[in-house]
């Protein structure tokens, strides 16, 4: 075998191995966009089923009988009447005067 | 140089023979791809799994979006009790520990379920069948199988669920724990909101022909099952084998879609409204239960639905006779109060699986029937102004010697009166004006005897009696609202004649159980129509108004004599009272035991009104399903005495949630 055959062997080899290197890369890209898109779908299952979760809850606390239930509970009665200028029991002598209250609900 | 010449041909052939057998081998290849043999599919497609992705089913809505009917996802934990073998016990311990169950219980059911399948094994084996453990080839060489055979644990119990259904957070606890045996279910689950006279009308969702698919079974879930269901999606992958996934394909994964909402004509707090005050007023007469019913009158929505059965101590069964038994028929017993109501099997199980008798029960609706005879009768100019009906006595024989009898004696009516007073001595005289194809066919136009179209099964059609079987005595029943049979969602939808505006009046709408496309915001499921058909033409239909509103003046002033506590009346509306007699009427099948007439001597009493008077927004019925003895005694088992109360004390915190303005001082002040 000549040197000439020789060198083109090499090139051949070289060629082919370079190939099937860049393919397996591409295909471990793949694989791995395939992997990550996945995960990103099962992450956006869990947030949806969080979603589908809060939203139970949120139904069950806003039902009319649930509404009706809280207006007469003594405990939140005060913070729905209260207004500017009246005394509020959920303000505490740190938290200034009720207008100054912070995430106060204005009526 | 004859060797070098024949070395050329050799390599020649030697690059011949590897272009072609390079050539064969794409061939192959492409052939192996694209069109592979039937062998070589199912050896592949063995290794490919298909799944389904369920879709998320659409919510149920009341008329202002709030969810009736949601889905969440759910988690069970489900113990395979082959697979757990000998660490069954601490599966037990550990399961009980993370759920919060009693360790007895869960191990009586996973060790009963063991012990059952060691039963199975030992009959499997008893009875001459292969080795349970099949090793083939490699039991010969003393080798065990790293997988049990598929037949070896056929007929086996391998799925014991455990556990209630889990949030996602209690789900991944018990997967944490990595128990053999141990998975955890995922599966959807349908939360039903609110008020539980919702629960029938919302219905119920169960699986599907076996699979383990869900749809709607009944009420609205069965009924708008193709809006609500969504579109699946499907997933197919490679799997190893281990049976995990490998890859999957470009476009094997087909995403599912989501069902769409529905949004229902009820407001759910308009049914808790009267929910709560139906169930006052039961209890306050001491009945078997009750209907009630609020429409808008405009759009044919069906704003609530209650209703209510209660157990009445005491009541007895009716002895019905079955003529095949060849036992000797029963005598009617006398002084008992009866069961009136159809049993209800379903009622006791799960309140989703109650009959709904507002649209399955039919009764006689007594006089609440008589404005819709009366109506017609002016509109034909029968009734003529400043006639007077004379009554000599509080009763009277008809000319074909029918007793007809007044509760409410007046010796002098007018024809206004005759309803003011519910005089049946004076619907009579209306009758006998009327044409039997006069009145037959506007209860017919009614649509009486018709189902109304809202869909839900297993809807009652009413019962009107044929034109040719309409004889005098019918005539006489129909105007006093006896021998016919309606359903509440009818008489709700037929009072609504008397309710509607301007020159809809006199036009009968039709019933939805949709929310009407009131508003851009918040449009209707089926666009913005509302069917109506002409009854009555619209002076006669507003001429009916004025005596109903002197019925429900005569209710209020009972009502704040008997309990001046009562609720202030701030609203006004007109309306009519009915008290009738309960059919006697006996299964398929059966009879009437012996000394048992037409009708029990209990009764259904209701009340239908509209209101406000001048401008009805809602038609509200009540109907008192066999007011107690007591009532019957004291004479207040009447409607306008057991109904008319709840009707007002319904009118009067529905109005005011509508933001229907109450009318001035000044008209209030008129009231009682």
């Amino acid at each position: 075998m000549g040197a000439g055959m020789f060198a083109k062997l090499v090139v051949l080899v070289l060629a082919v191995g370079g190939t099937a290197v860049g393919m397996l890369a591409l295909r471990q890209s793949r694989l791995q966009a395939a992997h990550e898109a996945a995960e990103a779908r099962l992450r956006m299952r869990a947030h949806a089923e969080r979603t589908m979760e809060l939203r139970v809850r949120i139904a069950r606390r806003i039902t009319p009988a649930a509404l009706a239930e809280y207006a007469h509970d003594p405990a939140l009665v005060p913070a729905i009447e209260a207004r500017p200028g009246q005394s509020d029991t959920l303000l505490n002598d740190t938290e200034g005067t009720p207008d100054e209250a912070p995430g106060r609900v204005r009526p | 140089m004859t060797s070098d010449r024949n070395a050329d041909r050799v390599a020649m052939g030697l690059r011949v023979f590897g272009v072609l057998a390079l050539v064969a081998v794409v061939a192959r290849v492409f052939q192996l791809q694209a069109y592979p043999s039937d062998d070589l599919r199912a050896a592949v497609d063995a290794r490919t799994t298909g799944s389904r992705i369920e879709s998320v089913r659409g919510d149920l809505l009341d008329r202002r979006g709030r969810v009736l009917a949601t889905t969440r996802i759910g988690y069970r934990v489900v113990v395979d009790p082959v697979a757990a073998g000998d660490q069954i016990d601490r599966v037990i311990v550990a399961l009980s520990e993370q759920l919060g169950t009693r360790a007895d219980d869960l191990g009586v059911r996973l060790m009963r379920a063991a012990a059952e399948n060691e039963r199975r094994r030992a009959e499997l084996q008893a009875g001459g069948q292969a080795p349970l453990q099949t090793g083939g080839w490699l039991s010969s060489l003393g080798l065990t199988p790293r997988r049990p055979s598929p037949d070896a644990d056929k007929g086996l119990l391998r799925f014991v669920p455990v556990s209630g259904v889990l949030t996602r957070d209690e789900g991944d606890a018990v997967r944490a724990l990595r128990l053999p045996g141990v998975t955890v279910e995922r599966r959807s689950v349908r939360e039903v909101m609110g008020d539980e006279s919702l629960a029938p009308l919302v219905g119920k969702v169960g699986y599907k022909d076996y699979s383990n698919l869900r749809e709607g079974k009944i009420g609205a879930e069965r009924l708008f099952q193709d809006r609500l269901e969504g579109e699946a999606g499907s997933l197919r992958y490679v799997r190893d084998a281990n049976g995990r996934p490998l890859w999957v394909e470009r476009g094997a994964w087909q995403d599912a879609h989501a069902g769409k909402d529905v949004r229902l004509s009820i407001d759910s707090e308009i049914q808790r409204i009267v929910s709560e005050e139906l169930e006052r007023g039961v209890i306050d007469a001491d009945a078997a239960g009750g209907r009630a019913l609020v429409c808008d009158p405009d759009t044919g929505e069906i704003l609530a639905m209650v209703d209510l059965v209660r157990d009445v101590p005491g009541a007895v069964d009716v002895p019905w006779w079955d003529p095949k038994s060849g036992v000797e028929r029963p005598t009617m017993p006398e002084g008992v109060r009866f069961n009136v109501i159809r049993e209800d099997v379903g009622r006791g199980s799960e309140p989703a699986l109650a009959r709904n008798r507002c649209v399955e029960d039919i009764y006689e609706p007594g006089s609440t029937f008589k404005p819709f005879v009366w109506a017609i009768a002016h509109e034909l100019g029968r009734l003529k102004n400043g006639e007077t009906i004379h009554c000599p006595t509080r009763s009277i024989s008809t000319w074909y010697g029918r007793h007809i009898e007044d509760v409410t004696y007046r010796e002098d009516l007018t024809w206004d009166d005759v309803l003011r007073y519910s005089s049946n001595i004076g619907m009579y005289n209306v009758t006998e004006r009327l044409t039997h194809e006069e009145l037959n066919s506007v209860v017919n136009r009614l649509k009486f005897g018709e189902r109304t179209g809202l869909g839900l099964p297993g809807e009652a059609s009413g019962l009107v009696t044929s034109r040719r079987d309409w004889t005098k005595y019918t005539q006489t029943s129909v105007g006093m609202g006896y021998e016919v049979g309606v359903t509440p969602v009818q008489m709700v939808r037929a009072f609504s004649v008397f309710a509607r505006h301007g020159d809809d009046a006199g036009t009968l709408p039709g019933v939805r159980l949709t929310a009407a496309g009131v508003d851009e915001t918040r449009p209707g499921v089926v666009g913005d129509e509302i069917y109506v058909e002409r009854v009555y033409d619209p002076e006669s239909a507003v001429a009916v108004r004025e005596p109903l509103k002197a019925v429900v003046e005569r209710m209020d002033a009972f009502r704040l004599r008997r309990d001046k506590d009562d609720v202030p009346v701030r609203y006004t509306m007109f309306g009519k009272s009915g008290t009738a007699y309960i059919a006697c009427t006996p299964p398929k099948g059966l009879r009437r035991p012996r000394g048992a007439g037409g009708y029990f001597k209990q009764y259904n009493s209701s009340f239908l009104v509209a209101a406000p008077a001048e401008d009805p927004e809602i038609v509200v019925l009540v109907v008192i399903d066999d007011p107690g003895p007591e009532q019957i005694r004291k004479r207040e088992h009447y409607g306008s005495a057991v109904a008319g109360p709840v009707v007002r004390r319904v009118v009067e915190r529905t109005l005011p949630y509508l933001g229907v303005p109450p009318p001035p001082a000044s008209e209030i002040a008129k009231k009682p």
